[in-house]
């Protein structure tokens, strides 16, 4: 089975933030209408990620590019922190959580501009988890075309949330058929169910280092192409091997056959 | 290649491994009373700038690693100062991983006398650098007896290995939150008691219920007990207020604050009671 990553072609360029745990902003970005793989993308299409900038709390979600934008819980916090300025040019279509997070004049400010206040009280997900169903059902709901949830932040400050982030991403297929990306500052994670994989990691906005992370389980047979190390039939485990500090060959594409769900995990340009 | 990069610290029976990832000064405290100190690579220009103005009394037994990070200046006044500088130019490993390695030999050649080794940072930046701290401590039971904990910022991480663990949580370092990470396998059977959502006999994988972001309440005397699956090690985390309590009395104080033993306490007791253990518990406040 070969799946490609993809972003579709020929979207607006889309500007991302990123904070700290437990604190989640997820974009969903319209690709150029095809709703299907697309063999020629890339994680970084530059129609994607061309405008990160510099600055990890200068990265913006332009409003004419996601086409949905939702916080979860605290997330709304540092939306609204990193907008100042231009708020009503981010504004979010839900904010969803247990709400323990969000500052109560932050809450206030998108609840005044219409943005929807959704309670998921559940104790037994983490907010970024209740906020991807929310944020699915909005799709089908509004039956958007969708080819990617990017979701901005989770990788850093508390340890466990960092995990519950990770861990997100195994519930994510759950919930939705789209790919699901985590990118905090120069981190990006995605999640690569057993099968084949294609990335191309030749727009120029790839950072120096990539790996490979059999997080939940070993992978007992995991074959690459266009890393400098790459593995041949080999087990990547926790105790095994774990691939770190890895890099390209600069062919430009990677591939992955993993025989179980495996963590791709790569440098973006900041 | 790899720049995960370390520096370990002996506090009196503790040693400790501060890495690359931003060190807090707060932690000075360790590095002030470890027995023995060893950075790797980029860890040591996170301690030359901690330590400026006092950086003679912080100095690492040795410097190891590749050395792709360190910068040259630091280097240069570690190597003046007489500290080791030791190549491990290894590319299949991180230099956390050799660091521990040699760390392991000079307590050996030394025969010190060692509780733990403490590790300072590795859990923030880069994520493929934050997932190799955590695969050391798979490593780590190959290249040494001692437990190792790994502390960054408020967070802490220490990898259970199969069976019975008892862990005292009740010193007042604790932070409010804690968990249970099945990284590297699934585990399948898993109990614990202590904790505001226990587990009964239930597969814990990373793909079930994450018990992440719960809050312990228990505050007696004595607590978490976790049972391991009898196959797969379980990463354990907690948060830890330590780091902040200890930069309050560092600064106040000229030398050794007295509550940093408190802090040694919880080390101590964060340990795990597995029947082959050689470590001790308490660091002789006989409160327990």
């Amino acid at each position: 089975m070969l799946h490609d990553l993809f972003c579709g072609r020929g979207a607006r360029p889309c500007k991302h933030f990123s904070f700290a745990a437990n604190v989640m902003f997820s974009c969903v970005r319209r690709g150029c209408g095809k709703g299907s793989l697309d063999e020629g993308a890339s994680l970084l299409d530059s129609s994607v990620l061309d405008r990160f900038r510099r600055h990890s709390s200068l990265q913006y979600a332009e409003t004419n590019t996601a086409l949905l934008r939702a916080c979860a819980d605290g997330g709304a916090n540092h939306l609204y922190d990193v907008t100042e300025g231009e708020r009503e040019s981010f504004l979010p279509e839900f904010i969803s959580g247990d709400f323990d997070s969000i500052r109560p004049e932050v809450r206030e400010y998108y609840a005044i501009k219409g943005c929807e206040i959704i309670s998921t009280p559940d104790q037994d997900h983490t907010d970024f988890t209740k906020c991807l169903e929310v944020l699915q059902k909005k799709i089908e709901e509004k039956d958007l075309q969708v080819d990617m949830i990017v979701t901005l932040g989770g990788l850093a400050g508390r340890f466990d949330q960092i995990m519950a982030s990770v861990s997100t991403l195994f519930q994510a297929p759950q919930i939705t058929s789209l790919p699901v990306i985590i990118i905090q500052e120069e981190s990006l994670i995605y999640l690569l169910q057993p099968g084949k994989h294609k990335l191309h990691v030749d727009t120029g906005m790839e950072g120096d280092w990539c790996g490979l992370i059999p997080v939940g389980q070993p992978c007992n047979q995991v074959t690459t192409t266009g890393l400098k190390w790459n593995l041949t039939h080999q087990m990547l485990g926790f105790g095994t091997l774990v691939s770190t500090s890895n890099t390209y060959d600069g062919s430009g594409v990677v591939t992955v056959e993993t025989d179980h769900p495996l963590l791709w995990t790569m440098a973006i340009k900041n």
